[in-house]
Parts: structure tokens; C-alpha cells; sequence
């Protein structure tokens, strides 16, 4: 052994000491994020309370310049996720800085931190860039947390206002994705700005920028509620019903509220209202689309969105879930007027289970055809699992069939699948804008739904091709799916055939996704984007209501789609952190730094002003 | 809005077998790096020691999910030292120095500033102490040597002891963290005393371990103080049990313990359980004046914990103001429990109350059915009621079922009014014009008996100090949720002084509507539930008017 070192080995080892002390002392414990270099934007505006609300932009510079740099200059396409906070981030993430012998870092961490930022994800949608997946932004809006973000738009157009809504808090958010990736805030509304309705949806754009919003749950406040028309509902309060249609300006701005509720009310054995209303009511709008050429819009109810648990081993009452569809005369942009409210029929296995998985419950969405030959529109069911359709939406009393079951599409997303279609968990449907096709996001059945042997389904995205039907014209009368037979392996004739079929987390029952988009652009010979009306993919989304007990694996992934309706997941959409298929908004770090854990519900193809034509 | 790490004053307890592993492993691998860095060449216990590091490393990435990476890093620095030290390679002592600064690490993780420059010390020395031992004969000048590094460990335990906060107390001598805390000084210390390298080397050993446990065991409680409702943990049957004593004066006391912590619980004999409007579980216990211990017990484990009720009288404690005396506590406040919120009507609820009435007189409500007690706050609250109904052309009467329901009681008859009116509401269109309660009832017991309630208010529960309250309160308290009485007893005098408008808040649970409660979630997509800071649990509380005044 050696005590005494060559001098030079002391000069070394004096370096290394310095350097320890020096580390010693300046050292913070803190951990670096996965993301370095973000410039940090932030656009605010006013709310009509006074004040300050805003969007801040965390641009992942490396990967902007990186995708600005890319060789022949492609134009960029985003995919733009509106995700919540989970403010679970310290007990769903591996810690990473758990070290063989960390005792004090690595032992029985408990960490509480406040609820991070709710944000809109900006996500390089562009197939072929070297950033493809890779989230470039997060746009978190404050101050308000625990938005519980919910939906935007069905598609967005060149021009279009961002609409997004939060769940829990009752506001819409409007942005201006002019400049993407970076987004600005055009306004808010605040729920004491919507008194007549509460618990914001869905939207739908109109042509003029504007945009009406389905607000689920009823007035505010309990009691009477005049709305501008003059029509004054009795509600049962905040998240209760009936719900209303608010007509927004660009900038948010409300322009109008209009009750969803008829006068007399609705059938008081299919609508179960809590606390009880006077004057029985199914009004609780959530999906909504139109045609501005027939001057018609159709909503279709979903539940009352609140809920006490007076039973906690039990369902809350099937009649709290809406079997209704509304058509609205829209001529009066800013004066939508009720027109028809429909019960959608229930279908062959209606008898086989608790009333709750009888097929006309829960209409969750519906969209609308989009030719101008074609009238029709279509809804869908939840705990229902099915789809219905009618043939002219401007009739006065439009009747709906059912023409489809979710379950003749089950063994096409899985072999071991069978072929029941209650309590499929359906949500996003759409038409494609040819209006050859039809797309269904569905989470699939939970285990045990009807039954302690239930092994329930798997879930995914399902394309069906409607051109026979909508082929039939307006006047098409049924008939719909009469038999289980049918029910299960489709109705035949004129009714929609199964075109594509991609399973999402196979193998696992009730996992698929809720939502979904299609990409609507397709990248012209002059450089820049042109709308299509034969998409070529859709990406989906899995996530629905934590608190209603449908959490999903948070990840957003990419649907090829082939001009005849096939479907398979895109494989090189892939998590720049795992390098797993799909975005998983289950991660440690964001560009906004390390709030853990997002909540993805929905997502919208955008381009920037100045790439798409 | 801040969104850092709230303190926490409860955790779990420390997993004994990876503790033990943890602390075999520094201590084998600091030894290893010792002898590296001295190039000491005694192959066998060198090699033996680096091969004890480097299993307990790969167990331990197995075994507690340790980066795989660091463990990687550490298996093939703790094995290359022998290597090139049998090898006679010069290069072990980087090796070694590369070791050492790993060691520093693992010790030190997210520790900094004073407490990291500890942590260094002591490593680096314990370290040159070890290889000092290793060497196969005594190396010149071992005297001065290991007095150098033996002042340096006492050092170094002197600066933790002093920043440990116990040092001037008799917690230092009467929990185990005060004992190691004097064990990392004296050992140290003893180690210089005595003259073999061997008992030197041991002591010093013994002294390592007890200081790579710092940071594990639990931090002792604060000493009880006469009259300051006492928070402290109790461990019952492997449960970190929070235990909140109000008022911690002699005579009849209200224990409180978190919903968390379940059924089946005995404070001093009595059966813990719940109170109506409250949450958690509630028992009332006589105290001795003075010092004594409370025994907690569950299925044959029981707890102690230490009170001091001192000798001044105390008052009957209600679990709202059980509630307020907490918020007080979490802010870091020792204030004596002398008032409680049902003592007076403060100016503040009345104002917000008027508000209210007002309100309903705008919508022409008609006639209210009003829920009151007979306490101070309860009387004064329903006289005012009274008075502004009457100014505002509105019949008030006890009776249950009018257009709407006021209520302005305490907890527990707010809880049984709004659970009637709930009850009600099922079956017909009752109370049409909504269930009100006053600003103190926004809790999630009280509230969430109905689908809906609505609240005047001068806070907004979603803002960054409700917030934090809420999140300060989960962490500190067994995820308990917020009250209102918490959070102005938790914002002090100060913050209180800060008077926002009145505005009519809605509280629901807005959830989409349930799925069925007992289906499974799929595989690999565990509900995480909600994080910390809802106000009222699963519910959801948001403006619905615009300042009433």
C-alpha cells in the first residue's frame, strides 16, 4: 500500500476534491426533465369575471427546429389531444431515481403535489418526419385546474376556432391554432356565463366560425330558468337537466342559450330525473352535428351528468341514461328552435338484460350525412351498443332504426370475442365526408357486465360501409335489425356491412378507445395540405370518464385507413419515451415539466394557416 | 400556481428487508471503496466485500425495482476494485473514487446543500476509515490519520444533530431518531478513544450504518403542548395511523382519526366511530392533567401516544371545530383551542347568508324551510335569515319540503336535513328552488347526500390556497378532505384579511354517470382514483352567479 502519491496524482486528486465540494455545495437534489431547452409562451385574456385566464405554450424547441430542418421542407401536420391532469404522477410512475442504495430517495416515497395544468397536446401527426409521435407542446391552461378535459369539434376546418370544453368546470375554452404549434387563447366562458345549462360536451362548427355547444346538464340553479326566446324551464340544478344548445361566438363569446326541453316534457317511464322534476325530462345533449344546407342540426341525449351513489354495489337507475335524439331548425343560426324529439326503438335482445344494456340507451353521439343528396343522420348507443339511423333529418317527426348492433362487429375485433352487443361501451361515430363509410370507437365490454362469467370484449375502431343505405334515399322505411340472427351477424339487404375492423389492446377486454378523428387533409403536389373527403386515418383516443369507472390505458393511437374501408393500426405511430405503438399520456415528464399522468378524451387533425389550402 | 411536493407528515413505514439490504450494501461497497482508493491488496476480503455489494445490487434491482441502470453501474464498479486491485492496477483507486461518488449518492439522494455535504463527509472518511482497516498492517501514520477522519465523522454527526431539530429536546433522547442521531457522534468519537484498528473500525462501521438509516426512520412528532390540539401518528398492526387529540386538556377530549385509517379502532378503551356530517371516526376520552398516554388498539395491536393536557380547564370540542384546529396545525401554527366556528355568527357568514336570502328573494322563492340549532352560530345565523326573508317578502318556516332549504346548523343536523331533503327529492319534486347550505356546510359528508346543493361562498375551492390547503390537509391527515372552518383556520388571521366578494357556488358529482360499481378494470389499467384537491370527493364545486353584494 501506498500512502504517498506521484505529485501529479495529487494534483488530480485535488482536482476531484474541489470538485466534490463544489458539487457538495451547489448541489440541489433535483431531478432534470426529460425535456430541455422549452420556450415558454403564454397568451391570457380576460374572462368576464375579471379575471386573467390563459394558455401557455411549452415548445420543445429541439424538435421544432428539428422538423423545420427536415430535408424537402414537408409542411407539418398535428394532431391536437385535449388532455387532464391526473395528479397521480407519484404513484403511477417508476421512479427513476431509485438507486441500489438510495435509502432516503428510494423508500416509501409519498409525494402530494398540486394538481398540475390541464393542456392541449401538440403532437407531430406528420407520417414519414422524424418526430412523428413526438408531442413538440403542451398548451396548459390555468388557472383553473381540474377542467376535466372532455371534447373539441368533430373535424376542424382552415380557419376554424378550437372549442374545448371542461367537464367539471363547466367552461369552454377557445383557441386560435392559426400559428401551430403554438396556440393562443381567443376566450373563455365561464359557467356564470352559461346559466341555462351546465357540464359542456360536444361542438360543432359552423361556417361562419361560430359554434354550437351541447351543455349536458341543466340550469345552474334549481328552479325556474327564462331563457331569450322566452321559454322557461323548471331544472333540477347544476349537472342535472334539462341541458341546452349555446350558440358561441369565435372568440367564445356566448351569443345564445337555448333550452334542450320541450314544453310538456318527456316520457316520464324512460326519463328518470334526480332530484325529480316536475315535468319529466331526457333533455341531456352531448353528441351534436348539422347541416347548414337543410338548416337542421340533430343532438342526442346521453345522461343526466351527476350522480349520487345511493347504492354502492349497485347501477344507478337505467332511466338516468337517455334513449333520445332532437332535431333543431337551425334556419336562425342564432335562435336554434326544437323541432322533434325521437325515442330510439329498442331491438331484439332488449328482454335478455337489465334494462340498462337494452339498445336504446345511452344515445351518446350521432352524426350527420354529408351529401347534398343524402338526408339522414346517425346515432349510437353506449350501454346500448347499437347503431341507428334515419333517412331524413328535416322530416317532423324523423324515425330511427336501429341498423346496426355493436355486436356483429365483435369477432371481427377478436376471434374470442362473441357476439353481444349490449353494454359495448360505443362512443365516437362519424361519417366519413364521401359518405361511404362509418366509424365507431368502441372500449368493449368490462368483465362481468352481464354476468359473474362474463368474460366480456375486446374493444377498438370498426368501420362500416353505409352506401346502400344511404343509396336507399330519404324515404327509406326500415326495415331495421328485427332479430337476434341480425343482431349478431348483421342485418343484410340494404343495411350497413362491416368494412374494417382494428382491435386496440387486444386480448383485454373493454380497453378500446372512446374517441376518435379522422384526418381530413392530405398533403397536395404543391407542398401544402387540401382537405380530402377520403380520409386515409383516424387516430383514436383511450380515455373516457375516470370517475365513472372507465379510465382506459390513456394512449392515443393511429388507424391507417384504405380506400375500402380496411383499418390496422399504424405501427410506426409510436411513444417517444417507450417506443410502444401509441402516444401514452402515461408519463412522467411533459414539456411542461413533470406532472406525470394525462387523461387524453379527444383529439383534432390541425394544420397551421400557412400550410393548408 | 405552485405545484411542488407538500410536506407530509405521515408515511408508511420503511420496508425492514430492503432497509437491511440497503444498508449492508452501502456499507460493503463504501468498505470496497476504501480499499480501492488506499490500494490495499488483500485480495480475499476485498474480493469477498465487493462480491457481498455487487449480489445485494442485483437483488436489489430485482427485488425493489431499482434503476437497472445505476445497479448496472454499481455491480461493475464495485466488482472491477477487486479486480484491478489483485491485479495491482493503479487504476483502482479512480475506480474506487468513481465508487465513492456513487456511494455518496445512493446516500444522499434528494438531500442538498448542508445535509448533502454531510452525507459526503461522512462517506469520504468513513470510506478512508475502511480502507485504513483493510490495509494488512498498520500504515504509518494511522494515529494521525484516523484522528483526522475521526473528527471529521464527529463532525459531521455534530451538523446533523444540530440541524435535525431535536437536538435541544427530549425527544433526542426518547425516540430512536434522537438515539441515532447521538449514536453518529459518539461512535465516531469512541472510535478515537480506543486503541486496536479493529474496535476502531467497527465502531466506525456501526456508526456508517446508523447513519445511512437517517432519512428512513420516522421523524418523532412534536412534542405535546397543554391545550394545542395534539397531531401525531400512531402505528397500529404496520398502519401509520394520524391521530388528532382536541383540545389536549384535562377532562373530556375529541380524538379524531382519518377515514383512512378504517374501523375497529380504540382510543383509551372507547370505540372509534363515525359522526353524522363529519368524516373519519370520532371518540370521546377523558384525560388525566398532565402528562399520560393514549392508547389506541386494533385487533391486538396496540399504539401509544403521548399527550400533556397540562392543568388549565378545556371546552366541549365539536368535530367542525376539531376541523379548524387542524387547518391551524398544518399551517404550522401552535394556537391554543379556545374558540371554536359554532361560537359566534362571524360577520363574514352573516354577510354571505344575507346574500343568500337575497338571492332566493330575486328568484321569488316564496317559502324557504330553514334548518338551525341552538347553537350561538345556529341562533344568530337563523334570527338573520329570519330578518332578510322578511325584507325580502319570503315566508320562513320549519317545515320540510317548500320551494327551497336553507340551512344554517352545524354538522350534524345539516347532515340529517340535507340527507331528508336528498330522500325526498327521490321521490318527488321537492324543494324546486334547491337544497342551500351556509358557507361553514361546504364538506363532502354534508353535500354529497344529495345530487346537487348550493353554497355562498368568498373563496373559490378550485384557487391555488384552497388548493394547497386541500392537498396539506390529504397528506398530513390520511387523505381526509377539506372544510371550510380547515381552511380559514389554515389561512390564519392574515389570510382571512383578504375578503373576496360573495358568490353562489354549485357543488355536484359530475362523473358521466357511473358504470357498474364491481366490474374489474382491465389488466394493466389500474384506477389510480382521484389525486389530491377536490374539494368535496368525486364532486366537482364551480361558480354559478356573479358576486351577490
Amino acid at each position: 500500500m501506498r500512502l504517498k502519491p506521484p505529485r501529479g496524482r495529487k494534483f488530480l486528486v485535488g482536482v476531484v476534491a474541489v470538485a466534490l465540494a463544489v458539487g457538495a455545495v451547489t448541489y440541489t437534489g433535483s431531478a432534470t426533465s426529460a425535456y430541455a431547452d422549452v420556450q415558454v409562451v403564454t397568451d391570457a385574456k380576460t374572462g368576464a369575471d375579471g379575471k386573467q385566464y390563459w394558455v401557455q405554450n411549452h415548445l420543445v424547441t429541439q424538435d421544432i427546429q428539428r422538423l423545420d430542418g427536415q430535408a424537402g421542407g414537408q409542411r407539418k401536420q398535428w394532431l391536437l389531444v385535449w388532455a387532464g391532469d391526473e395528479n397521480a404522477a407519484d404513484t403511477a410512475v417508476k421512479d427513476v431515481k431509485n438507486l441500489p442504495g438510495s435509502i432516503s430517495g428510494g423508500l416509501d416515497k409519498v409525494n402530494n403535489a398540486l394538481p398540475g395544468p390541464d393542456f392541449i397536446a401538440v403532437i407531430d401527426a406528420t407520417k414519414g418526419s422524424s418526430t412523428y409521435g413526438k408531442v413538440v407542446n403542451t398548451a396548459t391552461v390555468g388557472p383553473v385546474v381540474e377542467n376535466e378535459p372532455h371534447h373539441m369539434q368533430y373535424v376542424w376546418h382552415k380557419g376554424d376556432t378550437i372549442y374545448a370544453g371542461g367537464l367539471f368546470a363547466a367552461t369552454t375554452y377557445a383557441f386560435d391554432v392559426s400559428a401551430l404549434p403554438e396556440l393562443k387563447l381567443k376566450g373563455i366562458s365561464l359557467p356564470t356565463q352559461t346559466l341555462g345549462g351546465s357540464v359542456p360536451d360536444a361542438y360543432w362548427v359552423l361556417k361562419d366560425g361560430s359554434a354550437y355547444g351541447t351543455y349536458m346538464g341543466g340550469p345552474v340553479v334549481p328552479g325556474p330558468y327564462t331563457y331569450a326566446n322566452g321559454q322557461t324551464v323548471v331544472g333540477n340544478g347544476f349537472a342535472g337537466s334539462p341541458g341546452e344548445v349555446v350558440h358561441f361566438g369565435p372568440d367564445g363569446q356566448v351569443l345564445s342559450q337555448t333550452t334542450a326541453a320541450t314544453p310538456q316534457g318527456d316520457d316520464p317511464k324512460l326519463c328518470d330525473n334526480l332530484p325529480t322534476l316536475s315535468t319529466p325530462s331526457c333533455a341531456n345533449p352531448h353528441g351534436i352535428q348539422a347541416r347548414e344546407d337543410l338548416d337542421t342540426m340533430v343532438t342526442s341525449d346521453y345522461a343526466e351528468p351527476r350522480n349520487i351513489i345511493l347504492d354502492p354495489v349497485k347501477q344507478p337507475s337505467p332511466y338516468l341514461r337517455r334513449p333520445t335524439v332532437r332535431t333543431w331548425d337551425i334556419s336562425d343560426r342564432n335562435n336554434p328552435k326544437l323541432k322533434s324529439v325521437s325515442y330510439l326503438p329498442d331491438g331484439p335482445r332488449a328482454g335478455d338484460y337489465d334494462p340498462l344494456f337494452a339498445e336504446s340507451r345511452a344515445a351518446m353521439e350521432t352524426t350527420v350525412t354529408n351529401l347534398p343528396g343524402h338526408k339522414g343522420a346517425f346515432a349510437e348507443t353506449m350501454q346500448g351498443g347499437a347503431i341507428y339511423y334515419t333517412p331524413d333529418i328535416t322530416a317532423a317527426a324523423p324515425h330511427w332504426y336501429e341498423v346496426f348492433d355493436d355486436g356483429a362487429a365483435n369477432k371481427a375485433l377478436s376471434p374470442n370475442n362473441d357476439s353481444i352487443g349490449a353494454s359495448s361501451n360505443g362512443g365516437w361515430i362519424q361519417t366519413s365526408p364521401d359518405d361511404k363509410y362509418l366509424y365507431h370507437a368502441v372500449i368493449g365490454r368490462q368483465k362481468g357486465t352481464l354476468g359473474p362469467t362474463d368474460p366480456g370484449t375486446v374493444g377498438g375502431v370498426y368501420v362500416l360501409d353505409i352506401q346502400k343505405l344511404l343509396a336507399a334515399g330519404p324515404n327509406w322505411a326500415g326495415p331495421g335489425i328485427e332479430t337476434k340472427e341480425q343482431a349478431e351477424n348483421g342485418g343484410g339487404g340494404v343495411l350497413p356491412t362491416l368494412a374494417g375492423a382494428a382491435a386496440i389492446n387486444p386480448g383485454t377486454a373493454g380497453a378500446g378507445p372512446h374517441w376518435g378523428a379522422y384526418d381530413n387533409f392530405v398533403l397536395g403536389s404543391d407542398g401544402f395540405y387540401h382537405e380530402t373527403t377520403q380520409p386515409r386515418r383516424l387516430a383514436v383516443s383511450n380515455y373516457f370518464v375516470a370517475r365513472s369507472g372507465l379510465d382506459g390505458d390513456h394512449k392515443v393511437n393511429m388507424i391507417d385507413l384504405a380506400p375500402d374501408g380496411s383499418i390496422s393500426v399504424d405501427q410506426t405511430f409510436r411513444d417517444e419515451f417507450t417506443g410502444q405503438v401509441g402516444i401514452n399520456f402515461n408519463r412522467k415528464s411533459w414539456p411542461h415539466g413533470d406532472f406525470g399522468n394525462a387523461k387524453p378524451h379527444s383529439e383534432l387533425f390541425v394544420i397551421a394557416d400557412d400550410d393548408v389550402k | 400556481m405552485d405545484h411542488g411536493t407538500q410536506a407530509v407528515m405521515a408515511s408508511a413505514g420503511p420496508d425492514v428487508v430492503a432497509l437491511l439490504v440497503r444498508v449492508v450494501l452501502l456499507l460493503s461497497t463504501a468498505m470496497v471503496a476504501g480499499a480501492g482508493l488506499l490500494l490495499v491488496h488483500r485480495r480475499i476480503p476485498v474480493t469477498a466485500l465487493g462480491a457481498v455489494s455487487a449480489v445485494l445490487a442485483v437483488v436489489s434491482a430485482f427485488a425493489f425495482d431499482v434503476n437497472a441502470v445505476a445497479a448496472g453501474v454499481h455491480v461493475v464498479l464495485v466488482l472491477a476494485v477487486p479486480l484491478l486491485l489483485a491485479r495491482r492496477l493503479p487504476t483502482a483507486r479512480w475506480i474506487a473514487l468513481a465508487l465513492l461518488l456513487l456511494v455518496v449518492v445512493e446516500t444522499s439522494l434528494d438531500r442538498s446543500g448542508v445535509d448533502f455535504a454531510a452525507d459526503t463527509v461522512c462517506v469520504a472518511a468513513a470510506a478512508a476509515w475502511f480502507g485504513l482497516a483493510l490495509a494488512p498492517e498498520k500504515p504509518p501514520r494511522y494515529q494521525a490519520l484516523t484522528l483526522a477522519l475521526g473528527l471529521l465523522l464527529v463532525g459531521a454527526g455534530v451538523v446533523r444533530l444540530l440541524l435535525s431539530g431535536v437536538a435541544f429536546d427530549r425527544r433526542l433522547y426518547e425516540t430512536l431518531f434522537g438515539i441515532t442521531l447521538l449514536a453518529v457522534v459518539a461512535l465516531p468519537a469512541a472510535a478515537l478513544a480506543v486503541r486496536t484498528r479493529t474496535a476502531g473500525a467497527v465502531l466506525v462501521a456501526v456508526g456508517f450504518l446508523v447513519w445511512t438509516t437517517y432519512g428512513v426512520l420516522p421523524y418523532p412528532p412534536d412534542l405535546p403542548e397543554p391545550g394545542v390540539p395534539l397531531l401525531t401518528t400512531a402505528s397500529l398492526a404496520g398502519q401509520e395511523v394520524p391521530v388528532l387529540v382536541s383540545p389536549q386538556r384535562p377532562g373530556r377530549n375529541l380524538v379524531h382519526l382519518p377515514e383512512s385509517a378504517g374501523a375497529g379502532i380504540t382510543v383509551g378503551g372507547v370505540p372509534a366511530s363515525p359522526r353524522a356530517g363529519a368524516e373519519g371516526y370520532w371518540a370521546d376520552v377523558d384525560l388525566p392533567a398532565g402528562r399520560s398516554d393514549l392508547v389506541l388498539g386494533r385487533a391486538g395491536s396496540r399504539a401509544t401516544i403521548a399527550v400533556d393536557a397540562g392543568s388549565a380547564p378545556g371546552r366541549v370540542i365539536s368535530p367542525e371545530c376539531a376541523s379548524a384546529g387542524l387547518g391551524g396545525l398544518i399551517a404550522g401554527r401552535k394556537d391554543v383551542l379556545t374558540t371554536c366556528p359554532e361560537d359566534a355568527l362571524s360577520v363574514q357568514d352573516g354577510d354571505a347568508l344575507r346574500d343568500l336570502i337575497g338571492f332566493l328573494g330575486a328568484r321569488h322563492a316564496g317559502t324557504i324551510t330553514l334548518v338551525s340549532d341552538s347553537s350561538p352560530r345556529g341562533t344568530a345565523a337563523a334570527g338573520l335569515v329570519r330578518d332578510a326573508a322578511a325584507s325580502q317578502g319570503l315566508r320562513v318556516t320549519n317545515e320540510p319540503g317548500q320551494a327551497a332549504l336553507v340551512v344554517v346548523s352545524g354538522w350534524s343536523d345539516a347532515y340529517t336535513a340535507m340527507t331528508s331533503a336528498g330522500r325526498a327529492q327521490r321521490s318527488s319534486p321537492a324543494y324546486p328552488y334547491g337544497l342551500y347550505v351556509a358557507p361553514w356546510l361546504l364538506s363532502g359528508p354534508i353535500v354529497n347526500t344529495v345530487s346537487a346543493s348550493m353554497v355562498p361562498l368568498r373563496f373559490d375551492p378550485r384557487e391555488e390556497s384552497a388548493l394547497t390547503y386541500a392537498v396539506s390537509l390529504g397528506a398530513a391527515f390520511g387523505g381526509e378532505n377539506p372544510t371550510v372552518g380547515g381552511f380559514l383556520s389554515w389561512l390564519g388571521p392574515a389570510g382571512q384579511a383578504s375578503v373576496s366578494p360573495v358568490q353562489l357556488y354549485a357543488s355536484a358529482q359530475v362523473n358521466a354517470m357511473p358504470m357498474d360499481p364491481g366490474q374489474p378494470q382491465p389488466p394493466g389499467m389500474p384506477m389510480v382514483g382521484e389525486g389530491a384537491g377536490h374539494w368535496v370527493p368525486d364532486g366537482t364545486v364551480v361558480p354559478v352567479s356573479s358576486p351577490l353584494d
